[in-house]
């Protein structure tokens, strides 16, 4: 089955009687001067931050993203000035792979029913101007898990299954994301012998949200795409065309894609479920970015251009506000047990 | 000019008209055939009144009492007068004889009458002639790649027979053979058509101005008639070409009764090619076999009841096929010593069935009746099937996955020409078609004995259904002696899903008179379309979708407006010029990122509704009789789209928005032995959507690979960019020789003889370099693709 898009894709080529040949050509379009790149999600939860970057014309072979920091990030709710936010520099033990650069709020977090508007200043650049407001957040009725065990040919796994069934707001249009984070704990030590404080649990926190699912709303990526076109719902969101105005049950089954755990060790596996209403910027530009990194490089598929609600820049200033809870197995944290966080970019 | 070959059949009298005028009809029929000449001028040379023959040969006029100096004239044909007192109604019917008949393929003589005086604007009739004069690609001679070097239509990509007319998109053209539409035009993905011209008599083109009998498509109609069937005597041709081979009879089954023609095609690449897949792929252990190839079967016959009844039976059946298949085994050692044996298969083809069954019977000599049933089916259907044999333990497991999709339609139809006066031509007419769509359904099959895991679903679009009722109504007439107008209405009801939609379409041309070498003309029409084809945007496929309008979905239409003019010049040279602007609205696109074989839901979830709009100007010089014939074409033109979920709203030039084309195709006889084309042709290149900047992405967005942000590719819009123009020579020469029982012909043809490079795609790549100080970057340079380099090729033909 896996090799027909490749069995498809040769006799296409084999229609053209082979490419014959392939020439360098000179780009004659017109280059685009650079754009202010702005990413910013609104969480009543969080502090305002925004990543900002440039964008390069894509025949520049020696650009490499540096650090901004003396781009000028305005801050306005409801049209009123609140701060300039100030650069956040890297952690020193941070891996020097981050195109944005990190801007924040001293102390505001966005707040249910004002707007936001972004004004970011960089010399050079044309000033990009981006607002967002928080959406309202999930009526969720109820939330329903179970437990199952399932195997493969490997090892014996769990399998949680879950529901939430939630109202959609009538009269508007309305988005939604689930996130799975998964935090889990697994001990250092040798578990031939008994546990031993000295050996930390390492702890990892990752994002990772998998599910096995039926559920028309998030409709998983299908394999059977002939040509390979098709676009998995990779970051799991959903508009409600299809339940506007109804409550709805969302079910999905949540494998455990990490090792078993073994509570003796003061092991822990812990599974926060966000299902969040998210923002109709964030949810377009989440849409065309998946299609977008999918068929880049797919010579069958139109090209498909992110969306961003960036004036005079790209990027998107979008807003969740998240419902959660969560799934555990064993307790964290637990006293006088050792931890050793793992930091993200070690995954 | 020859005069006198004119033999009247019979003569009837009737008294239904005004004393002072009578009825001539009869037929125009070729002299060595018997074959009913379509197109043929009949008029009066005092006066220019005169007439057309129907698809049939069937004309009618009227005029007044006296004598007149009847010409009948058809390209290609020595011309016929015929001069009579006329006193009372009179059938009379022609028989029209080619100037050198020993070698028809290579003759363009004769006399006709300009475009000056035809009604009809934007239409245009290639001679078959024409189309078998010109070089080829590949030794195979294709009508729709003749009607790509016309004015107002581009081509697709390079080497294809895809047509695009003033704007429209590859679903708006009608492609009738016989009378019945064919839905998929393509062999060997798109490089040749399904349309053998040595099966065909005639080819028209409408791209406007369209005559009421026409509808279902918004943007063109390509009429393709085959041919009869030669009623005196059988002849033949073959031929063999480097891609495939040919071969046509046609005879009397009963002489001057019934006749039949009948032509077959097939290429033989995957017969001559598997020795070397088994020397490149074969094994000990590994057998590979695989190929393409297509065929096509035309066949018709025809019987002559009297000359006022005729029965037709005409059929079409062409597929095309791929296949792959491999077989091999694992050694014991590596599998804990069991054996395991791999059969893999895959297969895919498409093609189309077409039948005409048609009787065509006069009523009057002013009535000519045409009664017709046809039967269209086309089909996708691509299947894989992959078996793991686990031989020692005689366990299998199977995957098969197969995906189909068609369309078949049924129609009843009556058509009638009625003559009721020298100043009308009158047709009307209704049809009844049922359509049976076929979306596109995906089977899974699982079947792991060793797990003991079946599986065994099918899922997709279910069939759908559709009824479409036609009638038309259209009068071509003179108003005046410098004004004439073909005045129409297409009304059209298309019932699907308990929907009904309805359609008034009015149609309108006219010519005025400006002088005798040149008149000026205008028309307006309103198409609709009961159908679309969902496209990969990309490139052509037989994958892509016919699928019906729906709730959702309503009818395409468009309106078109068009002005021009005709000059007759010196040297036998007509000039014409038109303008035009066309509006679509309803259009459908796949949304970005979808694709026709996903699963997850139907296919209407998968498109976005738009308007296009298009408008131009054509300019044609074209010679048409004597030694050299030809003509320059060139188009200046814009086509547009807006999609409200596409380009994010903005207005986006649609993907064959070609600013100039032009073509100039040369055909020059030398003598009866030695004739020669070339063409070459020119257009302003293609759009693309091309990445023109980078940037990142947002950073942890909940998936892995995000933690280290991607960078994303920026566009700017959709068909944002222009690839290289393109441009190219074909040339071609045949030379006939006279043998014993016939005559042969070697073509010797090359296309692109200046090996131009032509763009089929462009795509960033990525060339890899150090720097100076050793530092290593990946450098983006854009890169073309081309396909077609100069490409010689030799056929050789007999016709007997």
């Amino acid at each position: 089955m896996k090799r027909l898009p490749v069995y498809l894709h040769v006799m296409v080529l084999a229609a053209g009687f082979a490419v014959s040949c392939e020439k360098e050509i000179e780009f004659k379009g017109e280059a685009l001067d650079p754009k202010i790149v702005v990413y910013s999600v609104l969480d009543p939860d969080s502090i305002i931050t925004a990543g900002i970057s440039v964008s390069h014309p894509i025949f520049d072979p020696e650009y490499t993203y540096k650090q901004i920091v003396n781009a000028d990030v305005k801050l306005f709710e409801d049209g009123v000035f609140l701060e300039s936010l100030v650069y956040v520099p890297l952690d020193s033990g941070t891996l020097n792979i981050h195109p944005l650069s990190v801007y924040a709020s001293t102390s505001h977090k966005p707040v249910p029913g004002k707007h936001y508007r972004l004004e970011v200043s960089l010399n050079g650049y044309k000033k990009a101007v981006c607002e967002a407001s928080l959406p309202a957040p999930v009526d969720i009725i109820s939330v329903d898990t179970s437990t199952q065990r399932g195997n493969d040919s490997e090892r014996d796994y769990n399998v949680w299954n879950t529901r939430i069934r939630f109202r959609d707001p009538a009269g508007e249009e309305n988005f939604y994301r689930l996130i799975l984070r998964w935090s889990y704990g697994y001990y250092s030590g040798d578990k031939a012998l008994p546990y031993s404080a000295y050996f930390p649990v390492f702890v990892y926190i990752q994002e990772n949200s998998y599910v096995d699912t039926k559920d028309p709303l998030l409709v998983p990526a299908e394999e059977n795409s002939l040509f390979g076109t098709d676009v998995p719902n990779t970051y799991l969101i959903f508009s409600d065309e299809l339940i506007s105005g109804k409550e709805h049950e969302l079910v999905f089954n949540i494998p455990q894609i990490y090792q078993p755990i073994d509570t003796n060790y003061h092991e822990f596996m812990a599974i926060t479920v966000e299902l969040q209403s998210i923002s109709r910027d964030l949810y377009k530009y989440l849409l065309t970015y998946a299609a977008n990194s999918m068929l880049e490089d797919n010579f069958i598929s139109e090209p498909v251009m992110v969306y961003s609600n960036v004036e005079n820049g790209l990027g998107a200033f979008g807003a969740c506000v998240p419902s959660r809870f969560s799934i555990m197995e064993g307790s964290y944290p637990q006293v006088g047990v050792y931890y050793v966080i793992v930091p993200s970019y070690y995954l | 000019m020859h005069k006198f070959n004119v033999f009247l059949l019979f003569l009837s009298i009737t008294s239904q008209l005004t004393a002072q005028k009578h009825i001539i009809s009869g037929y125009v029929t070729d002299k060595m055939s018997g074959e009913r000449l379509v197109g043929a001028n009949i008029y009066n040379r005092k006066d220019f009144l005169g007439s057309v023959t129907n698809n049939y040969g069937f004309y009618s006029l009227s005029h007044q009492e006296g004598q007149i100096e009847l010409v009948v004239s058809y390209l290609g044909y020595s011309p016929v007068t015929a001069t009579l007192i006329l006193l009372r109604d009179t059938v009379i019917s022609f028989e029209m004889e080619l100037l050198s008949s020993e070698i028809r393929e290579v003759t363009v003589v004769g006399t006709q009458r300009s475009n000056v005086e035809n009604t009809q604007m934007s239409m245009m009739d290639l001679p078959i002639v024409k189309i078998k004069s010109l070089p080829v690609l590949l030794g195979e001679s294709d009508v729709l790649k003749i009607i790509q070097l016309l004015p107002g239509v581009q081509s697709g990509t390079e080497g294809s027979t895809g047509i695009y007319v003033r704007g429209g998109g590859p679903d708006q053209n009608l492609f009738l053979l016989d009378g019945v539409p064919v839905y998929n035009v393509n062999h060997l993905f798109g490089f040749l058509s399904v349309f053998n011209p040595d099966a065909i008599q005639t080819v028209q083109l409408y791209k406007g101005g369209f005559p009421a009998r026409f509808g279902e498509r918004l943007s063109s109609v390509v009429d393709i008639r085959m041919k009869e069937g030669n009623l005196k005597e059988y002849h033949g041709d073959f031929s063999i070409g480097l891609v495939a081979s040919k071969l046509s009879f046609e005879g009397p089954i009963i002489k001057d009764k019934t006749s039949f023609i009948i032509s077959a095609r097939r290429t033989y690449a995957d017969i001559l090619m598997q020795p070397f897949i088994a020397i490149a792929n074969n094994t000990q252990n590994e057998k590979i076999a695989g190929g393409y190839y297509f065929y096509d079967l035309n066949g018709k016959i025809n019987h002559k009841f009297n000359d006022r009844s005729r029965l037709y039976l005409s059929a079409y059946a062409g597929s095309d096929e791929t296949y792959l298949r491999d077989k091999s085994t694992t050694d014991d050692s590596y599998n804990y010593g069991d054996k395991f044996e791999y059969r893999d298969k895959f297969g895919m083809g498409w093609g189309n069935i077409i039948a005409a069954l048609r009787w065509n019977y006069l009523l009057t000599n002013q009535l000519f009746s045409n009664t017709t049933l046809t039967y269209s089916k086309y089909i996708f259907d691509v299947s894989s099937e992959s078996k793991t044999i686990n031989v020692s333990k005689d366990l299998t497991s199977m995957d098969y996955f197969r995906y189909f999709s068609g369309i078949s339609d049924i129609t009843a139809k009556v058509d009638f020409d009625y003559y009721p006066g020298a100043h009308h031509a009158v047709k009307f007419g209704t049809s009844y078609t049922h359509h049976n769509f076929k979306p596109g359904v995906t089977r899974f099959k699982f079947d792991y004995e060793e797990e003991a895991v079946r599986i065994d679903t099918t899922f997709g679009d279910e069939k759908i259904f559709a009824n479409e009722l036609v009638a038309y109504l259209e009068d071509n007439f003179d108003i005046t002696s410098w004004l004439k107008v073909n005045a129409g209405l297409h009304y059209a009801l298309f019932n699907v899903q308990n929907t009904n939609y309805l359609s008034f379409q009015p149609r309108i041309s006219m010519r005025i008179m400006a002088g005798k070498n040149l008149s000026f003309k205008a028309s307006y029409s309103k198409m609709a379309q009961f159908v679309h084809l969902l496209t990969t945007s990309a490139i052509s496929l037989p994958t892509d979708l016919w699928l019906p309008v729906t709730r959702k979905f309503e009818p395409p239409v468009s309106h078109q407006v068009a002005v021009g003019t005709s000059v007759r010049l010196p040297e036998d040279l007509d000039f014409t010029f038109e303008a035009f602007y066309k509006t679509m609205d309803h259009l459908i696109e796949y949304k970005e990122g979808a694709s026709f074989g996903s699963s997850g839901s139907g296919w209407e979830s998968k498109v976005e509704k738009g308007k296009g709009w298009s408008y131009g100007a054509e300019f044609m010089l074209e010679k048409t009789l004597g030694k050299t014939t030809g003509w320059i074409g060139y188009t200046l033109s814009w086509t547009e789209r807006q999609f409200e979920n596409l380009n994010f709203g903005r207005v986006f030039p649609a993907k064959y928005d070609r600013r100039h084309d032009v073509s100039i195709v040369i055909t020059h006889t030398f003598n009866d032995r030695i004739d020669m084309g070339a063409t070459w042709v020119y257009g302003t290149g293609t759009a693309a959507t091309l990445g023109i900047m980078k940037y990142p992405s947002m950073y942890s967005l909940g998936y892995s690979m995000d933690y280290y942000s991607q960078d994303i590719t920026e566009y700017e819009s959709r068909n944002n960019y222009r690839t290289p123009s393109y441009h190219r020579l074909d040339l071609g020469i045949n030379f006939h020789k006279k043998k014993t029982h016939g005559i042969r012909t070697w073509n010797i043809s090359v296309y692109n003889a200046y090996n131009r490079k032509n763009p089929f795609f462009i795509a960033w790549d990525t060339k890899h370099y150090y720097t100076d100080t050793g530092v290593y970057y990946g450098k983006p340079v854009l890169k073309q693709y081309s396909i077609f380099p100069i490409i010689p090729s030799i056929s050789y033909s007999f016709k007997f």
